[in-house]
């Protein structure tokens, strides 16, 4: 049975929601799903499933073909261009492959998200500070991400994602390259983040992990959700 | 601007980070600049010739042999009325002797052999600077000659005229050359620092995916090329100006670039540059 999330107001809502690639690709098929604020839910299937397409409408990094996705009660289909980073600043992302800045510091990829938002110099360190010692790279902030173990650029790249304290906190297997015993750990830290009222959605075909964590389960095979049910 | 500094220090760091690429788009900049910069330099001192000759530019209205000294002073008054004509200085017979002994020493004995001086009375007409364009003065040279007791009205027309038109013709081609080579130099910036956004093009990405507006990523780059074409220009200007005062150590009266074409050419290069490398991001933004 799936957990119901339906006292609580959806950040993330998906009606009809099919996407068909130009290439023809049929990545999602009619998928309605609902994730609520500051509910912690592992998106699971098959490499090829449409896990990272699921993932890439909600960052208005694709658009739908069909249906409805909403985030935070925003339209993302019918938003602007111009509109998309704003939204984006709302949610953050933690890939596979960390996705870091190599030829920058530990501190300046932490910092970049605050960059762009504007805020002053000193109150960006301050932050960036700060959520690198949540992840446990406080002393690490002036290596750059090639000298650190593949844990700790996944550590930094988290660091990044909450900096701007998101909603919603999306990841894209983000232990894929690790090691079970890091794994655990960044598990973890997800833990921690959901706990602090971030909605996080971790797709993963690691079932292992899935299994131990006793979080909702969106299942998705071959583009479609057959477990989820919405009012 | 919240984010100035920023996109400033980026972009001297994106020139950095650029190495050979960012040296390639200098150098098409530099060319560029050089090629138009020669003809501008050609142009302003045919310019500066043609203004100052015209400026000290008279006409010689010679009278005839028979005229009187009352109808020699008449065609003095005449002349003088004329519009455009500021003065008119009577060259006596003996006058024009001396000066022509004083031109031509060596030739002196001429005059003598000849017995009787051959040369005519005149008048010299100095003209006001705004009656000395070309067509205006053609005219006036005409009426001169046919006052009563003028023979001839001599002026250095063609050659003036012949100046003028090369001036203009150097500067026209000089445009010409400019436009074709400034839009050459724009579309190798694009297509270096383009090469450059694409090595960058992962950078770009990740920026976009934690929220950066287009005009975010796209600043540095900006400001990278405005650098590009400020530093092609000035290197230009530094070749440019060693070519002037290498020709000048020959005696080549040439005049360097006043500061007015010099801004206008450093303005051009950075504008040049600027767009260029906005135009070249523009194709990785779409993420």
């Amino acid at each position: 049975m799936e957990k119901t999330t339906a006292m609580t107001t959806p950040m993330i809502r998906m009606r009809n929601v099919t996407k068909i690639y130009d290439n023809g690709v049929v990545a999602l098929e009619d998928v309605s799903v609902d994730v609520g604020k500051g509910e912690l839910a592992f998106l699971t299937g098959p490499s090829g499933a449409g896990k990272s397409t699921f993932l890439k409408l909600i960052t208005a990094e694709e658009k739908a073909t069909e249906g409805l996705v909403e985030v935070a009660g925003h339209d993302v289909g019918s938003l602007k261009r111009r509109d998309i980073p704003y939204l984006r600043r709302r949610i953050g992302v933690v890939f596979q492959d960390f996705r870091l800045l190599n030829e920058r510091t530990v501190l300046e990829n932490v910092v970049l998200p605050l960059t762009i938002l504007g805020l002053a110099t000193s109150e960006q360190r301050r932050r960036a500070l700060q959520v690198l010692t949540v992840v446990g790279l406080g002393q690490r902030k002036d290596a750059t991400p090639l000298e650190l173990s593949g844990g700790e650029q996944q550590r930094v790249a988290i660091a990044r994602a909450i900096a701007l304290d998101p909603t919603i906190l999306l990841a894209d297997e983000p232990t894929g390259n690790l090691d079970p015993d890091i794994t655990w750990h960044i598990m973890k830290l997800f833990r921690v983040i959901n706990a602090r009222g971030t909605a996080v959605v971790i797709a993963t075909h690691n079932y292992d992990v899935v299994r131990k964590m006793d979080a909702r389960i969106i299942k998705i095979l071959s583009g479609k959700l057959p477990e989820e049910r919405v009012a | 601007m919240k984010h100035f500094g920023f996109f400033v220090r980026e972009g001297f760091k994106n020139i950095g980070r650029g190495g050979i690429l960012t040296a390639a788009a200098v150098l098409a900049i530099t060319f560029a600049a050089l090629i138009a910069g020669i003809f501008a330099t050609a142009y302003y001192n045919l310019r500066t010739i043609y203004e100052e000759v015209k400026s000290e530019l008279y006409v010689d209205v010679y009278l005839k042999y028979e005229v009187s000294e009352r109808r020699a002073a008449a065609v003095g008054e005449h002349l003088r009325k004329l519009p455009g004509v500021v003065r008119a200085d009577y060259v006596s017979r003996e006058k024009a002797a001396e000066e022509f002994v004083g031109l031509f020493p060596e030739d002196s004995e001429l005059l003598t052999a000849l017995g009787e001086n051959p040369l005519p009375a005149s008048y010299r007409v100095y003209l006001a600077a705004d009656a000395n364009a070309p067509e205006k003065v053609e005219k006036l040279v005409k009426e001169m000659a046919a006052v009563d007791g003028v023979d001839d009205a001599v002026y250095a027309q063609e050659w003036l005229s012949n100046l003028e038109r090369a001036a203009r013709v150097v500067g026209m081609a000089g445009a010409a050359v400019g436009v074709v080579l400034g839009a050459a130099a724009v579309l190798v910036v694009v297509s270096t620092i383009g090469l450059a956004v694409y090595a960058r093009r992962e950078a770009i990405a990740i920026m976009k995916v934690v929220g950066a507006t287009d005009g975010f990523v796209r600043a540095p780059f900006v400001v990278e090329g405005f650098i590009i074409g400020v530093l092609g220009g000035l290197i230009a200007l530094g070749a440019l100006y060693g070519g002037v005062e290498f020709l000048r150590t020959y005696d080549v009266m040439v005049h360097f670039l006043p500061k007015t074409y010099v801004g206008a050419g450093l303005a051009l290069g950075a504008l040049g540059g600027a767009f260029g490398s906005g135009v070249a991001v523009r194709r990785f933004l779409k993420v």
